[in-house]
């Protein structure tokens, strides 16, 4: 009777483990159509165990859950992603137990105690524009950490001063066919944008 | 007697010039060139569609990459059958004599649906995610998307041709390939593009470049045009086969992933705004102008008749 008892104990336990999983978030960079939504998917479908992966293209928030007994690391999801041709930019895990792990895709520089933060309006209209100009500032040495609002227009740099200053990365931003508060982007890069991405009247 | 003559004359002048008139009004467009028009928007809320293709009998399948189905409808957009199986986010379609083909994009593998029944079709290569699909007699080519090339079987052995870059000749996630004119054309989505191949795989042309398409996800080409949707930019661009763009379509669409042309009718599958669009083939009559008495074909000229002196008056049908 006891080792009946106890194979049932070991049966449920081993079934519990199963039923738990580590919940995943993701935000993908440039996810645009369904053929890369679905094109994400496939890179996913082989994680054992996978479930409730859903996608949702205008925002390129991914979502699924994944067996804990697998303990899928945030590197994988992102080796993952980026087999699929896409950037992982915000991830996030929370575990069976609780636990929340977050990460971004590509590894960023911490911030040391002197860095600075400034905000500047530069122009743009999209997820694609977004993508372009973080891109483009966080390509100038010494920057830690760019966002751009889609919403606002506003950008938000944080950078070693010792490395980089505002009018480096307004630059680099205006050279990648951005105007912002201080230059200017020439008539050909602009023309070049996508025709989504063209902000002047 | 006379006041009696009178009146009849009058009657007579009013009626002759009445009936004169309004068989003046019959504008003649003979003249006008034809464009592709809007005609309606009809909605298919409940699918997430990608591509259509012929069914016969005036109906189409559509692929509902969402739901991992087929849905076969009349041109009214009524559901007369839905379709699942094997079906993994099945993308591009193509009819072929009796055979609808489907890119089963999540499943890497081909199949054919005839007579009820569905078939995987064999291919030697493997695919990664193949987007679109089509057969011409024994040839048959497939967008294979995430190899960035094109697999293409000429009747005989097996061929590929493209690789991931942007020169000519290079693929950037093509997603839909058609046979058409001796030639195969490919919807180089990412390069925002279309290109021509000739049936052993040698670049020839590539077209849209100049139009700064944003995703070029669906084609369709006949003796005449080249249809190519510009998905980010909801437009349908159309070129003539020299390449040179004939049309732009800008109204009208939510993300378009695929056109079909049938009997002077453009078909536009709308991902996102989930409907069906339609165009006819018509005269556009906005911006020309008419004499009211008929006297010279319509123009682009507003003002006076040349002939009657009369306001010329803008044209509508």
């Amino acid at each position: 009777m006891k080792k009946i008892i106890v194979l049932i104990a070991i049966f449920f336990a081993a079934f519990n483990l199963n039923a738990q999983t580590d919940a995943f978030s993701v935000r993908v960079e440039g996810l645009g159509c369904p053929f890369c939504a679905y094109g994400l998917e496939k890179k996913f479908k082989d994680v054992k165990g996978i479930k409730n992966l859903k996608i949702e293209i205008k925002s390129g928030v991914m979502t699924f859950n994944a067996p804990s007994a697998n303990n899928m690391p945030l590197s994988e999801v992102d080796t993952r992603v980026s087999k699929a041709g896409y950037t992982a930019k915000e991830m996030s895990v929370k575990r069976a137990n609780g636990k929340v792990e977050t990460g971004n895709g590509k590894k960023e520089a911490v911030a040391s105690k002197d860095a600075k933060t400034e905000t500047f309006a530069v122009s743009g209209n999209c997820e694609m524009c977004e993508a372009r100009i973080e891109k483009a500032a966080k390509s100038v040495m010494g920057v830690v950490k760019a966002d751009w609002d889609v919403e606002s227009k506003k950008m938000t740099v944080t950078f070693e001063p010792s490395k980089a200053n505002v009018k480096g990365i307004q630059n680099a931003v205006a050279k990648a066919g951005h105007d912002n508060g201080t230059f200017k982007t020439g008539e050909k890069t602009y023309n070049d944008l996508p025709a989504c991405c063209q902000y002047r009247d | 007697m006379k006041y009696i003559i009178h009146l009849l004359s009058i009657i007579c002048i009013i009626f002759f010039a009445f009936a004169s008139c309004k068989n003046n009004t019959k504008i003649d467009t003979s003249n006008i060139p034809k464009t592709w028009n809007f005609v309606k928007n009809i909605p298919l809320d409940s699918f997430g569609i990608i591509s259509i293709a012929q069914a016969g009998g005036g109906n189409f399948w559509l692929s509902d990459a969402d739901n991992n189905q087929l849905i076969l409808t009349d041109k009214d957009g009524k559901v007369l059958e839905v379709k699942t199986g094997d079906f993994d986010r099945p993308m591009h379609l193509s009819k072929n004599a009796n055979a609808l083909l489907i890119a089963n994009y999540g499943s890497d593998n081909l199949l054919s649906f005839q007579n009820g029944k569905i078939e995987k079709i064999s291919f030697s290569e493997k695919f990664d995610a193949p987007s679109g699909v089509d057969k011409s007699g024994e040839k048959v080519a497939v967008a294979d998307f995430y190899n960035h090339r094109i697999v293409y079987f000429d009747g005989q052995k097996n061929l590929t041709f493209g690789k991931k870059g942007d020169a000519a000749g290079e693929l950037t996630y093509p997603t839909d390939v058609q046979f058409a004119n001796e030639k195969i054309y490919v919807a180089d989505a990412y390069n925002h593009r279309v290109q021509v191949f000739d049936l052993t795989g040698k670049h020839l042309q590539t077209i849209g470049e100049a139009e700064k398409m944003n995703a070029t996800t669906g084609i369709f080409v006949n003796e005449k045009n080249i249809f190519a949707t510009d998905f980010e930019n909801n437009r349908i661009l159309i070129y003539d086969l020299e390449g040179k763009l004939v049309q732009e379509i800008k109204d009208n669409l939510d993300r378009p992933t695929d056109v079909l042309v049938v009997d002077n009718q453009l078909f536009v599958t709308n991902y996102h705004g989930r409907y069906l669009s339609t165009f006819d083939y018509s005269a556009a009559v906005a911006g020309y102008y008419a004499c009211p008495m008929n006297c010279v074909p319509p123009d682009k000229a507003a003002g006076k008749c040349p002939k009657c002196g009369m306001d010329k008056k803008s044209v509508k049908l």
